[in-house]
């Protein structure tokens, strides 16, 4: 059934356009070289280091590597991450 | 960031297992937080970091139950903002007062004016524009709002014939008359018609170069002072050599006449010599007309006196009916003394020179002088015809005018 579901909403995005973050309920990053970096649409902080930072989002995790790292703000709905940005990766 | 200052911020590191936790209750509050960064070389008992954040004032009121719930420990480094600020004057009362008081004074002072400027006066003196001002009720202290600008550029122009163009404006507490002077004025009157070109000096024609007009006088001719030179009405004669009409011209001609002025001076020979002792000086403090002494009294006896006014000004513009006056005072003493005769012819010759002097300034060709001085008891009179050759001519209306056809009436 969510199988099923899946594919509708697939069709449907593909099909007429639709904004993904909006659907799928995905994170959207703003990246600035590898100074910068702003994220919307995510749940929470989970962990936060100088050289690591772990962010939750709907469906997975993101980890940012890298050194002297710095949230300028935190916001409800939009966080800014600035410093040296290594890897960025993703984790179910 | 104004907005937070405005409202007040802190500095804070939070300690604790549940630092995350924290942030994201916090957030859930929608609380704004910003610079967050771990603090360096700083770990607790439990070998974790701290995290150093800012946030609002009244948004670290509000998260006392997420501290709580959390159980992480909060640390107030820094307090900024205009709250804490106010709250650290309460223990200055009167230098807040101070400050407010003189915020108060300077936005009442600049309600009026405190200096008037004028500029590019020439012919009209500074002293009498003012004094105009002051008839229409304008001068230090009047309120700025009740000055009425294009109106007092119109009395301006009315009173002064010679202004073409005024502009008042204000700047700061300073007003400032800003003219232009008709140059031109005399030279305006070349363009008139039916001038005649008559001699403002007796004496005797030694060049002329006639450029429009009639010539009634010749080189050589000898004239008083109202005689018509040049006339500015040319007759038009017809066939039967009768004068039909006149054809009206501003006269004008190069003529140099001889004549003789009469230099005539007298000094007195017992005259009073100054004898100036050593100077003192003393200030006052003038504040919106009063004045008050600093130092010692003015000496007794003669004195030179001189004052240097120095008015506060802030910026350009700005000027505060604050005064300090420098006033520099010399006393001396005055003895009865007598020029030697060469003393006073000396005198007199100077001012003879310079006399003559002036006038080749304004180029008159000086070709004889005949100087006699005269002694008379204690004075002494210089008394000079000096023989000049000068230029002569002063424009006014002809009189000349065809009443019946062949005749006219000059």
């Amino acid at each position: 059934m969510d199988k099923e579901k899946g594919k509708i909403v697939n069709a449907a995005v593909r099909r007429f356009g639709l904004p993904k973050d909006c659907v799928y309920g995905d994170c959207m990053v703003y990246l600035v070289g590898n100074r910068e970096m702003v994220i919307q649409n995510y749940r929470n902080v989970c962990f936060f280091e100088e050289s690591c930072i772990v962010i939750s989002l709907k469906h997975n995790k993101m980890e940012i590597h890298g050194k002297k790292l710095v949230i300028s703000y935190y916001l409800d709905d939009e966080l800014r991450i600035e410093g040296r940005i290594d890897q960025i990766l993703f984790a179910p | 960031m104004r907005k937070e200052l405005l409202n007040g911020c802190v500095r804070l590191r939070i300690t604790g297992e549940s630092k995350e936790r924290f942030l994201n209750m916090c957030r859930m509050k929608k609380i704004k937080m910003w610079n967050l960064k771990q603090e360096a070389g700083k770990r607790d008992e439990l070998k974790t970091s701290s995290i150093v954040m800012c946030m609002g004032a009244k948004d670290l009121v509000e998260c006392k139950s997420a501290i709580h719930k959390s159980g992480v420990k909060v640390d107030i480094l820094e307090k900024k903002g205009l709250p804490f600020f106010l709250l650290h004057l309460k223990k200055r009362v009167v230098f807040a007062a101070g400050v407010l008081f003189c915020m108060l004074f300077l936005i009442v002072m600049m309600q009026k004016i405190w200096c008037i400027q004028i500029e590019g006066n020439r012919k009209v003196t500074t002293r009498e524009m003012i004094t105009f001002l002051e008839e229409n009720d304008i001068g230090i202290g009047c309120i700025i709002s009740k000055i009425p600008y294009e109106e007092l550029e119109f009395k301006i122009r009315d009173r002064f014939p010679d202004i073409t163009w005024v502009s008042v404006v204000r700047k700061g507490t300073t007003l400032i008359v800003r003219i232009k002077e008709n140059e031109f004025y005399n030279q305006m009157s070349v363009y008139d018609d039916h001038m005649d070109l008559i001699a403002d000096y007796d004496g005797e024609i030694r060049s002329m170069v006639v450029r429009q007009g009639v010539p009634l006088v010749r080189v050589g001719d000898t004239v008083s002072k109202g005689d018509i030179l040049i006339q500015g009405a040319v007759p038009v004669l017809d066939e039967n050599a009768r004068i039909c009409k006149y054809q009206y011209c501003h006269a004008q001609a190069d003529i140099l006449i001889r004549t003789t002025i009469q230099y005539s001076e007298t000094i007195n020979r017992v005259h009073l010599v100054r004898s100036y002792q050593n100077e003192d000086t003393y200030y006052q403090l003038g504040i919106a007309g009063h004045k008050f002494q600093i130092g010692f009294g003015k000496p007794e006896g003669t004195c030179l006196v001189q004052e240097q006014v120095h008015q506060l000004v802030l910026f350009e513009y700005l000027y505060l009916p604050f005064f300090l006056n420098q006033v520099k005072i010399t006393p001396y003493e005055e003895t009865e003394a007598i020029y030697t005769k060469e003393e006073a012819e000396a005198i007199l010759q100077n001012s003879l020179e310079k006399y003559l002097y002036d006038l080749s300034e304004k180029g008159v060709q000086i070709i004889q002088k005949n100087v006699r001085i005269i002694e008379n008891g204690l004075t002494m009179q210089i008394v000079a015809d000096v023989t000049v050759d000068r230029s002569v001519g002063v424009s006014t209306e002809t009189t000349v005018e065809l009443t019946e056809y062949g005749e006219n009436n000059d």
